[in-house]
């Protein structure tokens, strides 16, 4: 338990959704709604799910961009959620996060040297401009860029270079843990992989651990060690990468693995398709938020939390009634589950 | 689809170009292209490369600052570079229809989707859909399976008339479309939709005329992967119920695999190779698309470390010499800066760009 | 000579060098490129220099010199007008002509537009001022301080901006300084609504948040971010006012609120000639076009300088 790095403990984000006159709560998006998961250091635990999963507010919450309503977050021992206004300024050096517009994510007044500079001269740890521009000189080069770079403008540069920036950006305070919202869904194949390369070293040669956010799953799987799946604000099932891509038990996590697209025109795949569309967090079913949708819901599933089951993997963690045979289509209920939190790598 | 029968659209040496405050962007540079009747081709590539340029310039939608330099686009025995804006509207109406990727920008958002749809079907009072072109009796029959209204060839119909069999043709093409529910549907609008269903109106609205060419540009780029499933799964299915070749554009390599027949792979505005799905797969020739396939994560083999392409995609104001790929190629060799490669075929209809064969 | 020196010690000395002189040459592109902006400038740094030098050009004891034998004449050889024609005393060389006052149009203008434009220039930064602070914390804030900043903006904007500078007028007397003020109070509630629903999307920017997260605080990201990223329509409103402040400020002199009969200012040249547009169309005539050459040309500039400043509306 020493080396967990990073605790979630039912974290819990919701939205208010005022409406009337008097701008009364008429509910709650409940976009993150019950979270748990642990992450060691060095590693990177891969997020995925889709468009109103949460996985982007809980990735938010997580570093208190967005306030979480309730639970808690603890880095290297630290409560994250109870820091008070100053000892969050001094934490936010030590978790930093990448987004997903490389395009809207740098201040596109500003050069790049003064972007990388900013930073540190926010937290003191530079005494003067050219201290600054010097130490933004070894980013640039750090992330594969060069010194002409340091006065140009954001809009000079093609998106994967803008992507490194942000990376540089980041760097600049010294984290020890990034969290990256889809940094490359906009970017080609080709700088992706570069730019994937590039988060990978840097993770070895600085010892980062990253929270890997994607809804692409083949990146995900070649970037991350342990990989959780979100649906409707919750984990619906957690697990090693290899466990979670070869032997899915969670049925959503089946239908997301069999409706990856694979580069290979002769691979027999089996495509589950799902039916109906991606729900939103406003109207969360009861039971168990998938059991619309799921082929093999019964009466058990409508009503009821779902707790953390244990799958056949090691530190495999699912959340259905169900043990599910999805080539013969048929399930077995699983036995009551021994332990009420799931566990950890 | 049959590599015997002449293409239904053939692009041959089109090269076009835009006009920035910074030079001359070549977009396209001497792109040839076949299209067969009833095959999906994919158009792939990186962002530059000029598919989305191609498909616009097919549909003459090109923007004020571009020019076509030369070239030809032939269909129906009519070139489409050539012919009127007129004509070309006709074309865009009739006979080639396109898909974008962004459903909302591509929906009227002050008009419910039956009022869309029904206006693309266009039914005019003598049963003809408002073309000389697409027939009433294909169709007529096609969707709604009967032959009422053919007595004597054409029947005068009302204006209640035409408009029952405007929303009788859209709810049949909603459910060709796989929307469930299409009587309520037609009502709604395009905000009340999710991106798939939206995706799905955007298709059976293309369809509505019955085109023979269907020219998809990044169409599931903007959806989750489980809703892509479902849309390229209908684009599989209705392939054989309607007819048309489908020009699927995208930069997604899997995407490719999994729906095309054939795949044209370009590269700064060339096409560097074609080859039928499995061929290209089993046997990539050019070394783009080696490289390509390699950059792209398999969750089948998990790999520690991702080749990539070294440098980057080149300006196009100011483009290689030679063979446009060359400087990033690894097996380039000296012809390869000094002479443009010429489109070979090896056999198997596979063509490649690349002086190495 | 130790400052440069030390110049060329600092880091990426000649990056910085050349990225500077590529900016420069970028901006004289674009002027040369759009010969509007051009031509806006011109004319915006010829009516600064002929303010500057105004005093140089014209004695203004001649403003004050009143002259009714040769009131409204015009004797100019440039033109003549018919029917009507009523000319100088010989031995005069009045180029416009001249006003009720017999004094030479020419001179009033010269003496008039550093009035009006010094008038222009300090409503307008005034008003940019107040609403871009107004309207930058009340976008940034939201809540009940936002709600409060829009009624009272909407408040100053349901009045027909006459009535409320005429108000402000009689209430509080006519000298040049209330007159200014009552022009301010027409022309701020814009600002705020611009800078407010540039600050409302700039806000939601993922660099906002990066910002956030990298420990800035919320004063540092307005300042130094928020604002100068949402300053462009504003630049543009500013330009474009200039000339409608100077109408505004002359509509209220027009209607009778002027300091003094004989104030050289366009607006109080133009009112003697409402009444003789037949009689001495010049009084009318030049006076107006002045007004408007001066308003196109800050328009013209005004374009020029958004294009220039915004990163990303370039290449």
């Amino acid at each position: 338990m020493a080396e967990e790095f990073l605790v979630v403990e039912d974290l819990k984000t919701w939205f208010p959704i005022r409406s009337g006159l008097l701008q009364r709560t008429s509910g709650y998006v409940k976009a993150v709604d019950g979270v748990d998961l642990t992450l060691r250091r060095g590693e990177t635990y891969g997020l995925v799910g889709e468009s109103g999963s949460g996985k982007t507010t809980l990735g938010k919450s997580v570093l208190r961009l967005i306030e979480p309503t309730s639970g808690t977050v603890v880095l290297d021992g630290t409560d994250v959620t109870k820091a008070s206004k100053r000892e969050l300024k001094k934490l936010r050096r030590r978790m930093q996060m990448i987004f997903q517009d490389p395009y809207a994510s740098l201040d596109p007044r500003e050069t790049v040297g003064a972007t990388l500079s900013e930073p540190m001269r926010i937290h003191h740890i530079v005494s003067s401009r050219n201290e600054a521009l010097k130490q933004s000189k070894e980013l640039l080069l750090r992330v594969g860029l060069n010194e002409e770079h340091l006065f140009r403008f954001p809009h000079e540069f093609s998106g994967g270079q803008r992507q490194r920036i942000a990376v540089a950006r980041a760097l600049a305070v010294d984290p020890d843990f990034i969290v990256l919202d889809e940094p490359t869904s906009f970017l080609d194949v080709s700088v992706q992989a570069q730019v994937l390369d590039l988060l990978k070293t840097l993770q070895k040669e600085l010892g980062l651990t990253y929270v890997f956010i994607s809804h692409n799953l083949s990146v995900v799987h070649y970037m991350s060690n342990r990989v959780g799946v979100m649906y409707l604000g919750k984990l619906v099932e957690d697990a090693p990468r290899e466990v979670l891509y070869k032997s899915p038990e969670h049925p959503y996590t089946y239908f997301l693995m069999s409706a990856i697209p694979v580069p290979d025109p002769e691979f027999k795949k089996e495509t589950k398709l799902l039916t109906g569309d991606v729900p939103s967090p406003v109207n969360i079913p009861p039971g168990c938020r998938f059991h619309p949708r799921c082929p093999y819901v019964t009466d058990r599933c409508k009503t009821g939390e779902v707790p953390y089951y244990v799958g056949k993997g090691p530190h495999h963690n699912v959340v259905c009634h169900y043990n599910i045979d999805f080539e013969r289509n048929m399930q077995t209920p699983r036995p009551e589950p021994i332990v009420a939190k799931p566990m950890a790598s | 689809m049959a590599f015997k029968e002449p293409p239904i659209l053939e692009a041959k040496d089109v090269t076009v170009n835009f006009r920035t405050y910074r030079g001359e962007v070549k977009a396209l540079d001497k792109v040839d292209l076949q299209l067969y009747k009833r095959e999906v081709l994919a158009l792939v590539g990186e962002s530059g490369c000029g598919k989305s340029v191609t498909a616009l310039t097919i549909l003459g939608l090109l923007p004020q600052n571009a020019y076509v330099l030369g070239g030809e686009i032939l269909f129906k025995d009519q070139d489409l570079l050539k012919i009127s804006a007129d004509k070309m509207r006709q074309v865009r109406a009739n006979d080639i229809a396109a898909i974008f990727q962004d459903p909302m920008t591509f929906l009227d958002p002050v008009l419910s989707v039956g009022v869309q749809l029904k206006e693309a079907f266009q039914v005019q009072k003598d049963l003809s859909f408002g073309s000389d072109d697409n027939a009433v009796g294909a169709i007529t029959d096609f969707l709604l399976k009967r032959n009422e209204g053919r007595e004597d060839g054409r029947k005068l119909l009302s204006g209640r008339e035409r408009d029952r069999l405007a929303t009788d043709l859209s709810k049949k093409i909603l459910e060709l479309v796989r929307i469930p529910d299409s009587g309520r549907v037609l009502k709604q609008y395009p905000h009340e939709l999710s991106g798939g269903m939206r995706q799905r109106c955007l298709i059976a609205m293309a369809l509505a005329r019955r085109p023979s060419i269907i020219v998809a540009d990044e169409i599931t780029t903007a959806l989750d992967v489980t809703v892509q499933a479902q849309i390229l799964t209908l684009l599989k299915e209705i392939r054989d119920s309607i007819d048309a070749s489908t020009m699927l554009i995208t930069h997604d390599l899997s995407v490719a695999a999994e729906t095309a027949d054939r795949i044209a792979v370009m590269y700064a505005g060339n096409v560097v190779e074609v080859a039928t799905t499995k061929e290209l797969f089993r046997n990539p020739l050019h070394p783009y698309t080696q490289l390509l396939m390699k950059c792209i994560p398999d969750v089948r083999e998990p790999v520690e470390h991702l080749e990539s392409i070294k440098g980057s995609v080149p300006d196009l104001i100011d483009p290689p010499s030679g063979c446009r790929f060359h400087p990033r190629c690894p097996s380039a060799i000296a012809i390869c800066r000094q002479r443009k490669p010429v489109l070979k075929d090896v056999g198997n209809g596979h063509l490649v760009h690349c002086h190495l064969y | 000579m130790k400052t440069l020196a030390r110049r060329a010690e600092t880091v990426a000395w000649e990056s910085e060098t050349k990225a500077r002189i590529a900016e420069l040459k970028y901006a004289f592109y674009l002027i040369r490129q759009n010969p509007l902006v051009l031509s806006g400038l011109v004319l915006v740094v010829f009516f600064i220099s002929l303010s500057l030098i105004a005093t140089l050009l014209v004695n203004p004891v001649d403003a004050v010199k009143l002259d009714f034998a040769r009131s409204y004449c015009w004797d100019s050889r440039l033109y003549s007008w018919t029917p009507q024609e009523a000319s100088c005393p010989t031995g005069t060389n009045y180029i416009l002509g001249t006003d009720g006052f017999g004094r030479d149009l020419l001179s009033m203008i010269i003496l008039a537009i550093p009035l009006d434009l010094s008038i222009a220039l300090v409503v307008v930064a005034i008003a940019t001022a107040i609403g871009v602070l107004l309207g930058s914390v009340a976008g940034w804030v939201g809540g009940k301080f936002d709600e409060a900043v829009l009624r009272v903006t909407d408040i100053f904007l349901s009045f027909p901006s006459m009535v409320l500078a005429l108000v402000f007028a009689a209430l509080f007397g006519h000298t040049i300084q209330t007159l200014t003020f009552a022009v301010v109070l027409v022309w701020w509630p814009t600002y705020v609504r611009l800078t407010r629903g540039q600050v409302l999307g700039e806000k939601e920017k993922p660099y906002v948040d990066a910002l956030k997260n990298l420990g800035a605080s919320p004063a540092r990201i307005v300042l130094f971010h928020i604002i100068p990223n949402s300053i462009y329509p504003v630049i543009v409103q500013m330009s474009l006012d200039i000339g409608g402040v100077i109408l505004n400020f002359s509509a209220l002199i027009f209607l009778g609120f002027s300091p003094s009969p004989t104030l050289p200012e366009l607006g109080n040249l133009a009112a003697d000639g409402i009444n003789r547009v037949f009689t001495a169309p010049w009084l009318i005539v030049f006076p107006g076009l002045t007004i408007l050459v001066i308003a196109l040309a800050f328009n013209f500039v005004g374009d020029g300088v958004r294009d220039i400043l915004d990163p990303r509306l370039r290449r």
